[in-house]
């Protein structure tokens, strides 16, 4: 009777010891939403993982890896030239693994005829510099331009005022809206709107303009030319070489077709196949 | 002895609760304020204020709030201008003209009125009235989410709370001077505005300050409906973001302790002051009314 309580007992602790870890995942807050996916299919894949996700920033997220506060760093820029010099410094060496891709569309109502737009115009219209559509292209109509944006708690409108607007302001007539819902809805509504959403959240009832001449399709932002797109990182700590348990379990899960297929759920683009 | 305890027992009671609410409304006002003034260590009141510049999250940036407090007036104006005619006359019938039937019937109809959730008249605003607005008024639409939008949603929201306040405001008038009114020969048109409504006027006062406070308040209406682009409104079709949609659009996202923190709730202490001094207006005239 007691050796069976004891090897039950032994048998419980192992489970634990073996399955009971914690995971750590600090950044940014455009990696966020398909991180906390892959976090809850995970967590159903082996339970007795305990996930924490945080998305502050990409930066944050850097500095807790240096600070050995996470296991794993969402990022969606590129290392920076400072953080390198401090890995330099500090002995450290860190990986990035490109989980997916984020690229966005810009929509107008079906019935405007313009098909194509440059980066160049994109800035005139949202800095205010170009107001009416005969300014984008002659022989559209002489009709003030509305613009419409996320607002300023999104990431998408972050890196459109980084990428397109170069840091620079939005004109004050831009409306910006709470969801990209309302800014599709109002884009079909409107013959004269413009918007800017994520890629996965295109339907047939707006139109997808080309920038510069390059479509918007998955094919195109995993070829890198669709010049609206970016990729999404996620870093870890290779210092003492590549992750083992954990972490490699889970980057190798979002990584895996299951996972990259969540990736297109929340309107971005999977960087791997998703079959 | 007993029943004397269990009233002592019930004062006690009573005056904690009254106590625990003064200190729970009086905290708020302490920790709304403490937080919001401290964005006047970065940002000048005088750029606070009277720049109509709101760009909180730039590399170089803004934090004035000219284009945000006019998008809530002219909203809440506008809102006014719908409402209270309609309301005048709807209470005027009510009180006045309506038989029974008539009145629970429309008294029926304010009360679904008034439980219509805020956000489904956003999504009402946004997918028909926008799309009616700029089929209609093709030369003056140049948007469907504008100031008359979100104050023809709000309309919605105020008429009930103004009907209710204005119908009993008139029903409170002495029956006697009505009669006396009617009974010198006074037709009913006569006695209504020479009467019943001089008579009513604080109550009828009372009325608008309440609804207006209801109406500046009202946050999911105005995220959904107004535009949400920070420019001072040159016509009633022009896109707005009020003073609340701010706040709610973008405290989610928000560093805590930055500036941009500071400055949504020193908002916040704007709204505050805008309805604490709605209110004293209401509980003077209420007490001008007592004399």
């Amino acid at each position: 009777m007691k050796k069976t309580v004891i090897a039950i007992a032994l048998a419980t602790l192992s489970v634990v010891l073996a399955f009971g870890s914690t995971l750590v995942i600090k950044g940014s807050n455009t990696v966020y939403p398909v991180a906390q996916l892959w976090a809850e299919a995970f967590k159903a894949l082996k339970p007795g993982v305990e996930i924490s996700i945080e998305g502050a920033g990409s930066s944050t997220g850097i500095k807790a890896l240096f600070n050995g506060q996470t296991d794993i760093a969402n990022s969606s820029r590129w290392i920076k030239p400072s953080e390198i010099e401090q890995m330099n410094r500090d002995g450290k060496y860190f990986v990035p693994y490109i989980v997916a891709y984020d690229g966005i569309a810009i929509i107008v109502n079906r019935s405007l005829a313009i098909d194509n737009i440059t980066l160049q115009q994109l800035y005139d219209i949202y800095s205010g510099k170009v107001t009416t559509w005969n300014q984008i292209d002659s022989s559209l109509p002489r009709v003030r331009i509305v613009p419409f944006s996320r607002d300023n708690a999104s990431g998408t409108f972050e890196y459109f005022i980084e990428h397109v607007m170069k840091g620079d302001k939005l004109a004050p007539q831009v409306q910006q809206l709470a969801s990209t819902r309302a800014e599709v809805e109002q884009v079909v509504q409107n013959n004269y709107a413009i918007g800017y959403i994520g890629m996965g959240y295109i339907t047939g009832e707006v139109k997808a303009l080309t920038v510069e001449g390059v479509e918007p399709t998955v094919a195109n932002v995993n070829a890198g030319t669709y010049p609206v797109s970016r990729p999404l990182f996620m870093f870890v700590n290779a210092t003492n070489g590549l992750p083992t348990g954990v972490v490699a379990d889970f980057l190798r899960y979002a990584l895996s077709p299951e996972g990259q297929a969540a990736v297109l759920t929340v309107g971005y683009v999977n960087a791997y196949g998703t079959k | 002895m007993r029943r004397k305890r269990v009233e002592l027992s019930a004062k006690v009671l009573v005056t904690f609760a009254a106590l625990l609410t003064s200190i729970i409304v009086f905290g708020i006002f302490y920790f709304l304020i403490s937080d919001g003034v401290r964005v006047f260590g970065r940002v000048s009141p005088k750029d606070f204020l009277f720049s109509a510049r709101w760009y909180p999250t730039y590399e170089d940036a803004e934090f004035g709030i000219l284009a945000l407090l006019a998008g809530t007036l002219s909203v809440t104006g506008l809102t006014l201008v719908i409402a209270i005619p309609l309301g005048f006359v709807c209470a005027i019938f009510l009180a006045e003209f309506s038989g029974r039937k008539s009145h629970d019937a429309i008294k029926y109809i304010f009360e679904l009125m008034a439980g219509i959730p805020s956000v489904v008249l956003g999504s009402f605003g946004l997918k028909y009235v926008s799309r009616w607005l700029m089929e209609h008024f093709p030369l003056h639409v140049w948007t469907g989410l504008n100031v008359m939008n979100a104050s023809l949603m709000l309309s919605i929201l105020a008429m009930p709370y103004f009907v209710t306040l204005v119908e009993d405001a008139l029903r409170a008038v002495p029956r006697d001077q009505k009669e006396a009114s009617l009974a010198l020969g006074a037709n009913m048109t006569g006695t209504i505005f020479r009467i019943l409504l001089p008579q009513a006027r604080s109550g009828i006062l009372n009325a608008i300050i309440l609804g207006t406070n209801r109406v500046i308040g009202e946050t999911m209406v105005v995220l959904m409906v107004a535009g949400g682009a920070t420019m001072v409104p040159s016509t009633i079709f022009d896109p707005v973001r009020p003073l609340t949609s701010a706040i709610a659009g973008e405290m989610g996202e928000v560093e805590l302790g930055s500036t941009h923190y500071f400055a949504l709730f020193m908002i916040g202490v704007v709204l505050l002051a805008i309805s604490t001094v709605f209110t004293l207006i209401a509980m003077k005239l209420k007490r001008s009314k007592g004399k």
